[in-house]
């Protein structure tokens, strides 16, 4: 009104300007690719995309995307980024936005390669390790007058084409909590297929992810297996899904197995051959297996007796091997409470045995182990080497790429971290100033670094994983986030993209990812203004 | 800038003016009435024509014999009324009905000027479209033929705005020197309409207080600019009397388009402040151009 | 095929009570006897108490492991002062010439703890469990573990495995919600078949007579809690099952508290052991209570210190007496009854596996009777021991040709091995010291060797023990001491393999032992759950051992290798939505 009278006053319009400049900036977390870090500029309803064409440099795009924004994921190959974003709700007038999928690519150059419109907001969004498969679903923010929190849309990402698939997940009582995703497996009927677990509250459902499936009969060949009961005399909930391929010479089935929540038992969960007027591909036949103790985790492994499953007893402390043809344990006593354990097979075998070699860590003693499952069951130690490292851990990190495919690094508990290399042994120490760090790779390893930060914190550090040798570094703004990214002008540079957030202000600082130099950087700003003027 | 700011300067603008323009006003005014009576001691010898002539500008001047000393009438000057009680509208000298000063002389005003800035790079730094200044002119009439007199102008506008552009504070000034080319035409000796051509140049400062850069950053630039305008000016203070030397008080309006040369906008941080990060790129927020219509009001006086 | 395990009676310490009978002879000394013998009788009373795992099914929580084919012999627990006696019409008596003293005692009675140990049902193809609470069974393949669920009435509780002549498995099982009972049968096909039948209320017990004709369906008071049972509750209602294509059942009266059902050789008669005597049900095309025949003309007679053996071509009943030194023969046919008197107080009772022969220890030593006794001096009875072992239970292989002698009622850590045959007039013997007490032996069906389960021996830290002994070859006894004590067993038919579990609760401490009789060696396997009973597939060479879990879990383990294979959620498939 007061503006009305204004303009009365000067008998002349005053116009205004667009609600963009009055929108603040309030991002998401930021995603990082490939080559480029997203941020979402959820007011407005944009991605701003940041790239670097050369050494020190920095370029920033604005994308479209869907307004409220509630969940942006990379894909693991770092080349796509999926954001979900809820639209206008509720929709009064035609041209209010619907929920949407927006699928960005950054290579060539970033880009908006396709967007999917839904029907209903979703916030739920999981990718496939293998790039193949995604899936849309229901979440507890998600509420509407009447929801159904079984429905799912997949994603083939192989035919982006394709419009999502919706799928009413099969359960009696309970709603999805967890996806996971199988590889390619042999099934006793039919052609080899992928397939997505759901876990649900006391159920695990199977869906069918063979593409060329028609989406009724996707729905109508799901298997839902109802959990045991525990002590209680409750259906358990399940904790975890492992899965392991048929294996020809062993005569095992393809397999998975359940870890149960509080529960002394794993539910093993064959595929076996159905009826032989079924034309399903394969048929559950649950068993229950005691372990003598809660997992901590299970993992299937190939051992010198066949293929088990270990599950990890850190009460006992024991390893039980479970013989997934006979449900048969064999309990190995461990020297350590080890609570973790990961296959290193790829990266410390030497011969053609076949059988895996596992990394085993505790998050209460300062040991790992290194297993050799080719003596699990014949040799006194089982085959097991301890190795003492400085503080308990809390993770395992992988070190991407192909440069150091013996190395992991394993975040300790007091904010310390060190840097294993299996092949020696070794896991050196490197000792933080006692504050808990995040630690970040290049998605592919070409930098060949390990970044370590502390956010809201201006110093940070660059590791060299060849030499182990530390470079300290230091932000003119406290660190937000950092990112190791390739370059997109083609000369095969990488740049470390080192981001800074404080209300409405964007930053980064930009630095050589190969060899950074605090005293050899550029540092940007006004970021969040990407798009908003005109040239 | 907000509304409440926008009328805030309007109003402060608006009452400087007004209280230079009254300021100006009653000293005129009372300049025009306080002004002693001409020899009012002695018996004057100017002829009668002269303030005949004065008090009737339309009537041309009658020519009369003049007597001879001796047989001349005796005529006494009239002493001047007691100042107890003047007499307002009597004018101090017959108008000549001449344009003289009404239309030639030196001039001085200041006023309000609204500027309209549609350009997109004005967003950062303002709500809306408005850039009120403060605008002082000064200049002579250099040339009269009858109606029309040509007058030269040096012109300065200032004003500023502050926004906040997604949460980030901005402040833009613009100063604006023209040098104006003034064609007049006067309807009547107490008003004119004027089209005028002021070309200059303007500088904008521009300021973006970013914390993660450190603090302000500025983005400083010099354009040419050139104001198109039409307008009318009308005395409302003065003698009649062309011929006169005392102030007159004008009131003007004018309107038209202000053209500004786009700049860019590149805010980098004057690098004294300690917080600054190093080698910091500038933010670049494209181009303004600070062109759009005005208006202006304005009392000159003039003499 | 049933399993070939171990049935152990299960007759629980009998209560003592003496009175001694002469034929001719002195009142006054039979008054003073049985004065004498009365009074020190109701002392020793309250000496042995039942035995804590007989009868009643062992653990469990929803899961039960139903009971044995053919019913069990228990008869209850605890000891009264009055014994039972042989008199009356159509009886005769014969006395040995043991020798009498005046104040004879009887010895502490032996407890029966063989019938505690039970073994799940198994047919040719499958063993068949229960569960009361998702009213199913389970049908477990013991070649490649499948499990398949039949639906039976509500809360099926008791099952039992059914002869049958086609190539097919049967079972019938008792619902005790319901109070029915559902035959399943599974063809050669694979398809399964139920029918549903009324019984009784009440039903617990189910025996069948060797061709799988016949079915008595009735109520053992071993089975019911004995808090629930009102001396009214006779439980003497039964069904008698014609099975066929159309089965029929019929619902009969029988004396006081049965506690055994046996058949005669031409089915064409039941013969059930109760408290009041055998009733003889005439197997017909209306099945009826035919007569009912007294083992005892005292009506003070103590049925329930019993001890009744039939024949198994159902001819005779041997009846022994707790603290009493005569055998009972009872001709089932028609009814008469004869009384042999034995020197010595009779502590056990066996018959072989004909009937041809009643085995009695008395005196510490195996006194082999002919069935029926006729009239054969008890004195010229054949009598075997073992120097050094004065065994008062005995333990028979089926063709009776090893006798294990042993004591439970004291500590006792010796075995007497006594193999003979025939008449029993040669035989060879020897007592082994197994070096903790002997708790309960059972022999190998081939007669060759025999398991005795211990318990804890002195200064031991183990939880039992169980040993191994050759019958045949002289040869030291394997001992073995357990973590947990031993709680069931069952051989292979063939008799060269054994599957013993052993359980603690309390420890949690639970697991079996797969034996190889032959070489005396024995793998142990450890369970994740307590074991509840064991038994034998022979068909496919494994054995199996069910075990209490919520979910239902089951073992088998391979003869040979002992390998195993672990089954656990039978009901589990069932819940898969596919």
């Amino acid at each position: 009104m007061n503006k009305h009278w204004l303009c009365s006053l000067l008998l002349l319009g005053c116009g205004s300007r667009p609600e963009a400049w009055d929108a603040p900036f309030t991002p998401t977390a930021p995603v990082g690719l490939d080559n480029a870090v997203v941020v979402m500029d959820t007011t407005l309803a944009r991605a701003l995309v940041l790239t670097s064409p050369g050494a020190l440099e920095l370029r920033e795009d604005v994308l479209p995307v869907g307004q409220h924004v509630v969940k942006a994921q990379a894909s693991p190959d770092g080349k796509r980024l999926f954001v979900l974003s809820r639209g206008v709700w509720p929709r009064r007038n035609a041209s209010d936005e619907h929920p949407r999928l927006t699928v960005i690519e950054t290579d060539p150059a970033p880009r908006v390669v396709k967007t999917y419109e839904l029907d209903d907001p979703l916030s739920g969004l999981v990718v496939d390790s293998e790039n193949e498969w995604a899936v849309l679903y229901v979440t507890s923010e998600d509420s509407r007058t009447v929801t159904n929190p079984n429905e799912i849309f997949l994603l083939h990402l192989s035919e982006l084409d394709r419009d999502p698939i919706p799928v009413t997940v099969q359960s009696l009582a309970g709603s999805p909590q967890s996806f996971s995703f199988t590889s390619t497996l042999d099934m006793p009927n039919g052609e080899a297929r992928r397939l997505l677990v759901v876990e649900m509250q006391s159920e695990v459902t199977l869906v069918d992810l063979l593409p060329s499936l028609g989406n009724v009969e996707r729905t109508t060949s799901q298997v839902t297996i109802q959990m045991s009961l525990n002590q209680q005399g409750q259906n358990a909930t399940p904790a975890e899904v492992v899965f392991h391929d048929a294996d020809a010479a062993s005569g095992l089935d393809p397999q998975l197995a359940v870890r149960l929540q509080g529960d002394t038992n794993v539910m093993l969960l064959p595929l076996v051959a159905p009826s032989s007027s079924s034309t399903r591909p394969f048929s559950v036949v649950p068993n229950l297996v005691d372990v003598g103790g809660q997992a901590s985790t299970i993992r299937f492994v190939n051992t010198d007796d066949g293929v088990r499953l270990a599950a990890l007893v850190p009460s006992k402390p024991s390893a039980g091997l479970v013989d997934p043809n006979t449900g048969n344990v064999t309990s190995i006593t461990l020297a350590k409470p080890f609570s973790g354990i990961a296959l290193v097979t790829a990266e410390l075998a030497t011969d053609a045995s076949g059988t895996d070699i596992a990394l085993l860590w505790s998050n209460t003693t300062p040991t790992i182990g290194l297993w050799d499952l080719g003596k699990a069951t014949t040799a006194a130690t089982h085959g097991i080497d301890t190795l003492q490292v400085g503080a308990s851990v809390r993770d395992v990190l992988n070190v991407p790429g192909d440069a150091f495919p013996t190395s992991k690094i394993l975040e300790g508990q007091s904010g310390d971290f060190y840097v294993l290399d299996l092949k020696a042994r070794r896991s050196s120490p490197m000792v933080t100033n006692g504050r808990t760090y995040q630690l970040t790779f290049a998605p592919d390893g070409q930098s060949r670094r390990l970044w370590a930060f502390a956010p809201s914190e201006e110093d940070f550090s660059s590791v060299e994983l060849g030499t182990l040798n530390p470079t300290e570094l230091h932000a003119d703004s406290p660190v937000w986030n950092v990112f190791d990214i390739a370059q997109s002008g083609g000369a095969g540079g990488r740049t470390a993209v080192v981001l800074h957030h404080s209300g409405g202000a964007l930053g980064a600082t930009v630095l050589d990812a190969v060899a950074p130099d605090s005293a050899n950087t550029r540092f940007y700003s006004g970021l969040a203004y990407g798009g908003l003027s005109h040239e | 800038m907000n509304d409440f700011e926008a009328r805030s300067l309007l109003a402060r603008s608006a009452r400087s003016s007004a209280f230079v323009l009254s300021a100006a006003f009653s000293t005129i005014s009372g300049y025009a009435r306080a002004a002693p009576a001409p020899a009012t001691s002695a018996p004057t010898e100017e002829p009668a024509t002269n303030a005949n002539a004065v008090s009737s500008p339309a009537t041309p001047p009658s020519v009369t014999a003049v007597p001879s000393p001796a047989t001349a009438p005796t005529v006494t000057a009239q002493p001047a009324h007691p100042a107890k009680h003047p007499l307002p509208d009597e004018p101090l000298h017959p108008d000549d009905g001449r344009m003289g000063t009404h239309q030639e002389h030196w001039l001085f005003g200041i006023g309000l000027r609204e500027n309209f800035v549609a350009h997109s790079g004005f967003d950062p730094f303002s709500t809306n479209n408005v850039l009120p200044q403060f605008s002082a002119d000064a200049g002579r009439v250099l040339f009269a033929s009858g109606q029309l007199s040509f007058a030269a102008l040096a012109l300065f506008d200032y004003g500023s705005v502050k926004a906040s552009a997604r949460g980030l504070n901005t402040s833009l000034s613009v100063s604006r020197v023209t040098a104006a080319a003034e064609g007049r035409y006067h309807f009547w000796r107490r008003f004119y309409l004027f089209g005028r051509v002021a070309p200059g140049a303007l500088y904008s400062g521009a300021t973006l207080s970013d914390p993660i850069a450190g603090g302000d950053q500025h983005s400083n630039s010099w354009t040419f600019a050139t104001d198109l305008s039409l307008g009318a000016a009308v005395e409302f203070a003065g003698e009649a009397r062309g011929a006169s030397n005392r102030p007159r008080g004008w009131i003007g309006l004018d309107g038209g388009y202000g053209w500004a040369q786009a700049s860019k906008l590149a805010f980098k941080s004057s690098g004294s402040d300690a917080n600054t990060p190093a080698r910091l790129e500038p933010v670049e927020l494209g181009e303004l151009a600070v062109r759009g219509g005005f208006f202006r009001i304005n009392g000159t006086i003039t003499f | 095929m049933s399993n070939d395990t171990h049935a152990v009676s299960g007759t629980p310490a009998q209560p003592g009570s003496a009175r001694d009978r002469y034929a001719a002879g002195s009142l006054l000394r039979a008054l003073i006897t049985l004065g004498a013998c009365a009074g020190l009788a109701l002392s020793l009373g309250a000496c042995s108490g039942g035995d804590d795992d007989s009868a009643a099914p062992l653990g469990g929580s929803d899961f039960n492991g139903g009971t044995a084919a053919g019913g069990s012999g228990a008869t209850g627990n605890g000891q009264s002062a009055s014994g039972g006696s042989f008199s009356g019409g159509g009886t005769t008596s014969i006395v040995g010439t043991g020798g009498t003293s005046a104040m004879e005692t009887p010895p502490p009675p032996e407890k029966e703890l063989e019938s505690a140990f039970q073994a799940p049902v198994a047919t040719d193809r499958f063993v068949w469990t229960a569960n009361p609470s998702t009213d199913r069974v389970a049908l477990i393949a013991a070649d490649d573990f499948s499990v398949r669920l039949a639906e039976a009435g509500s809360a099926p509780t008791t099952v039992a495995a059914l002869p049958s002549a086609r190539d097919e498995d049967a079972a019938l099982v008792l619902n005790a919600g319901s109070d029915d009972a559902t035959i399943l049968r599974v063809g050669a096909d694979g398809e399964l078949r139920s029918t549903m039948l009324k019984t009784h209320s009440g039903a617990n017990a189910v025996t069948v007579s060797p061709s799988g004709a016949w079915g008595i369906v009735w109520s053992n008071a071993a089975l019911v809690d004995p808090t629930l049972l009102d001396p009214t509750d006779g439980l003497q209602d039964l069904t008698v099952v014609q099975f066929g294509d159309e089965p029929v059942t019929t619902v009969v009266s029988v004396g006081y508290r049965p506690s055994q059902v046996a058949f005669d050789a031409k089915e064409e008669h039941a013969f059930v052991v109760t408290q009041s005597g055998i009733s003889v049900i005439d197997l017909g095309d209306s099945p009826a209570p035919e007569s009912l025949l007294r083992l005892s003309d005292d009506p003070a007679d103590d049925a329930a210190a019993r001890d009744v053996n039939v024949t198994p071509d159902g001819h005779y009943a041997v009846v022994r007496v707790d603290g009493q030194k005569t055998l009972g023969f009872v001709d089932l046919t028609n009814g008469e009854r004869q009384t042999l008197t034995l020197a010595d107080f009779v502590t056990d009772l066996d018959l072989s596996v004909d009937g041809k022969q009643a085995f009695a220890v008395s005196g510490g030593a195996l006194v082999v009777v002919p069935v029926p006794p006729g009239s054969v001096d008890p004195s010229t009875l054949a009598r075997a021991s073992a120097p050094g072992e004065t065994g008062r239970s005995v333990s028979l292989s089926p063709d009776a040709s090893l006798a294990l002698l042993y004591s439970n009622a004291t500590t006792d850590n010796y075995l007497g091995i006594l193999t003979g045959g025939g008449d029993w007039s040669e035989y060879d013997a020897r007592a082994v010291d197994l070096k903790a007490p002997v708790l309960a032996v059972f022999a190998s069906p081939d007669a060759q060797h025999g398991i005795a389960f211990q318990a804890t021996a002195k200064g031991s830290s183990k939880g039992g023990a169980f040993s191994i002994v050759s019958a045949q070859t002289d040869r030291a006894p394997k001992i073995v001491g357990t973590d947990a004590a031993p709680n069931a067993l069952a051989f292979a038919p063939d008799g060269q393999s054994a599957i013993i579990t052993t359980r603690d609760l309390t420890k949690q401490r639970y697991g079996t032992y797969l034996v190889h009789l032959a070489s005396l060696e024995q793998t142990f396997i450890p369970l994740s759950s307590p074991p509840l009973a064991a038994g034998m597939v022979p068909s496919v060479n494994r054995a199996f051992v069910a075990q209490a879990h919520p979910e239902g879990r089951i073992t088998f383990v391979n003869l040979d290798d002992g390998s195993q294979h672990t089954l656990t959620g039978f009901e589990l498939g069932a819940k898969v939505t596919q």
